[in-house]
Parts: structure tokens; C-alpha cells; sequence
């Protein structure tokens, strides 16, 4: 029997094999630590991790003989539970220092980023923090200042980032300068298997979608 | 001027920005929040005489540099306050849910209560993970072996590991333990790792 228990799991009808889902997720991992925003949230990813991480370790327990197979196995449930963890709070880091920039986004109905949890771990923090502002100094203060926008205080994050893209599908006609009144807009094609430095904000959209990749 | 106080309080959590958290404060956000008060007192006398049309145009000058001195330093106090609460954050990060009572004397009243709740949030995102919730604050770093060796620097009694045995922590005994379990003790400066 194979310790690490290469099952078929189900996800949205599709079949994939373990090997896919990590793959998958170390993907989701390297754009993640790269990007400095909020790239989709991916909950399915996490849920068929955690099943398997769970699966084996099951599978590693059961097993009673001391072998270095069994070592091996449990390195390897080590190094998968690091990324997934990884994964989370490169996520929840960014979530906090910015949370009022993807509430504010959540509000305008841009819902994918950010999972139901992580909403809601969002929305905490944004209460408990402005009702601290407000017991330590605001309601000291006079009328006419006395409550601030708290969510659009809270600095965004940096999407004129420089970073390393590297093209999986071609991509033509990136507006690169948009059209002003003096000059017509400057747009590249991005051919498969090329790798950019690139402003983020540009091939946001193109993350994505999985048509570019963060190196 | 105005604001002088309020670049005071900036000044101060700026020097202290590199170690752990520095003192709260208090006295000076007081003065700082009297200054705003005064200057809303001021201001609205200037006010009530520029209703009357009895004023000139140098008191319309006056409100505005008094509403802006206002302005700057809610400012100024807003990230104070703002700044401490990301420090008060990577403590949580660094040392768990219960920081050294040393660091915890330096936290306001209300810096406390933040504390707690910003707790008690996480650890329901984290629990909230699959079945048994996923303690994002352990691998820190990438595994390279399963069991490591280390020192123990206190005398922390027996302790007992997931797989059932005991190991007696006497100060400057190696062991060599599996890592998941002596991440958190490392952290606290109980276990050392040698290299």
C-alpha cells in the first residue's frame, strides 16, 4: 500500500491526483509571497491539503515498524503542512496590514479574494480597532472631528510594485502607458515562456487567471 | 506651535521602533487631546463672531490655521495609537498568546483589551482551518529534518511528548526531539537548538 495514499479526489466533478493538488497549491504559494495584494482565495486548495495531510498522517500512525520509508513520509507531511501554513499567512499578513483596502473592495462587490473566514477575521479586526481608537482618543475629541473613515485611512497596498513575471500563456496587446492627448498608448505582446519586470499593477488581472506567474 | 506635542508622541514611537514595544504614553496624549480642545474653544468664539459679521479677516485666518492644527493632531495621535496596535500584533506573532509581563506594563488599559480580542479572532480563524483548526504560528520555517537537537537552558520539570514517553528538562540537558514539538518552546527561550 502506498503510505502517502495517491487517491483521486473530487473536486468540482474534475478528478485530480495529489500530485496535482500540490502542485496547485505551491503555485498558489510562490504568487502569493510575490504579490503584494490579495491574489483569489482558493479554499478548495486548502480543504483537499488539509483532507490529505490528515489522510496521511493517519496512514504514517498506523504503521508500527520504525523505517526510513516511515521518516521520509513524515518529512514529507512536514513540508507540505510548511507551505499550506506558509500559504495562510503570507495571506493573513497581508489581510491585516491592509484590511480596509479589500473590506472596501469586498463592498464593492469584487467577492473573490477574500474567503468567508477571512472576511470575517477582517471585519473583526476592523471593529475592535477602530472602537480602541475611538475609547483611547476619539471620544475625547471635540464634535466636528470626532469619527474618521478608518477603512480608507488604512494604507493600501503597493500595486505599482515592480515584479518578476514569467508568461505562461501569450498575452497580446498589454496597454503598458495608457492613451493620453500627446501620444497613442503603448501596448506589448507577451509571448508564452517569456519573463517580464513588470509594474503589478498591469498583469493584476493576468494572475489571476493563471495566464502569468510571480517568480 | 501647533501639533509640537502630537510630533512629540510620532518622535517617541519612531525611537522605540526597532526593539519591543515602548511605554504608553499617557501623559502626552492627554496634553495633546487638551490642545485640540483648547483650539475647538478658540475656534468657536472666532466662529460666533464671524456670525455676527463682527469679524475680520485675519480671524477667518485664525480658524482656518486652528482647524488645520486640529486636524493635524488627531492625525499625529491616530498614528500613535495605529502604530502600536501593529507592534502590539508582531509580539502576538513572536511570542504567543501571552507576552513576558515586562513588555505587557508597557500596554495601555485598552491596548490590553485589543490584545485579547485580537486573540481571540485569530485563533477562531485558525481553529476554523479543516477539523481540528491549523496553528498557523508553528512552521515557521521550512522542515529539514524531522528531529532536532537541543539544549535546555531552564529547569522546566517533565514534560510529555505526543508519542506517549517523558523527558525530564534539566538546565543544559540535550535531547533530541522531533521539531513540531519543541518549535513553541524555542520561541519562548526555553529550548535552544544546536547546530
Amino acid at each position: 500500500m502506498d503510505l502517502l495514499g495517491m487517491e483521486d479526489m473530487s473536486d468540482d466533478g474534475e478528478e485530480m491526483t495529489l500530485e496535482q493538488i500540490l502542485n496547485e497549491l505551491h503555485r498558489a504559494w510562490v504568487n502569493e509571497k510575490k504579490s503584494p495584494t490579495l491574489l483569489d482565495a482558493k479554499p478548495d486548495i486548502v480543504e483537499c491539503v488539509l483532507e490529505q495531510i490528515k489522510e496521511m498522517e493517519n496512514n504514517i500512525q498506523s504503521q508500527n515498524e520504525f523505517s526510513l520509508k516511515i521518516n521520509i513520509h513524515q518529512l514529507e507531511v512536514e513540508r507540505i503542512r510548511f507551505v499550506l501554513t506558509s500559504y495562510l499567512r503570507s495571506r493573513l499578513e497581508k489581510l491585516q496590514k491592509h484590511f480596509g483596502y479589500f473590506l472596501r473592495q469586498h463592498e464593492a462587490g469584487i467577492t473573490t479574494k477574500l474567503s468567508i473566514k477571512e472576511l470575517q477575521f477582517a471585519q473583526t479586526i476592523s471593529t475592535d480597532t477602530y472602537d480602541h481608537l475611538d475609547q483611547s482618543a476619539l471620544k475625547h475629541m471635540p464634535a466636528v472631528i470626532k469619527s474618521i473613515d478608518l477603512l480608507s485611512k488604512v494604507p493600501p497596498p503597493n500595486l505599482e510594485k515592480y515584479v518578476f513575471a514569467s508568461v505562461k500563456e501569450s498575452v497580446d496587446n498589454l496597454i503598458v502607458d495608457p492613451e493620453t492627448d500627446d501620444k497613442v498608448a503603448d501596448a506589448i505582446d507577451m509571448k508564452a515562456g517569456e519573463q517580464y519586470l513588470i509594474r503589478y499593477k498591469l498583469i493584476e488581472s493576468l494572475v489571476d487567471n493563471g495566464q502569468v506567474h510571480l517568480v | 506651535m501647533f501639533g509640537e506635542k502630537g510630533l512629540e508622541l510620532i518622535q517617541d514611537f519612531h525611537r522605540n521602533r526597532d526593539g519591543t514595544l515602548g511605554p504608553y504614553n499617557e501623559e502626552k496624549v492627554r496634553q495633546v487631546l487638551e490642545e485640540i480642545q483648547a483650539l475647538v474653544e478658540a475656534n468657536q468664539k472666532d466662529v460666533s463672531r464671524a456670525v455676527k459679521q463682527t469679524s475680520s479677516r485675519t480671524d477667518m485666518a485664525a480658524i482656518e490655521v486652528r482647524h488645520f492644527g486640529m486636524v493635524r493632531n488627531q492625525r499625529c495621535l491616530m498614528a500613535y495609537l495605529y502604530n502600536r496596535l501593529q507592534k502590539i500584533r508582531t509580539l502576538r506573532w513572536e511570542f504567543g498568546s501571552v507576552i513576558p509581563t515586562d513588555i505587557k506594563s508597557n500596554m495601555s488599559e485598552m491596548e490590553g483589551q485589543w490584545f485579547m480580542k485580537y486573540n481571540r479572532s485569530l485563533a477562531f480563524y485558525m481553529g476554523s482551518l479543516g477539523e481540528n483548526g491549523l496553528d498557523l504560528t508553528q512552521n515557521i520555517k521550512p522542515p529539514d529534518s524531522l528531529l532536532i537537537e537541543v539544549r535546555c537552558l531552564e529547569e522546566r520539570g517533565e514534560m510529555q511528548l505526543d508519542n506517549g514517553s517523558t523527558i525530564l528538562l534539566k538546565k543544559n540537558s540535550i535531547h533530541f526531539l522531533p521539531r513540531s514539538q519543541c518549535e513553541s518552546l524555542i520561541r519562548e527561550g526555553v529550548l535552544e537548538h544546536i547546530t
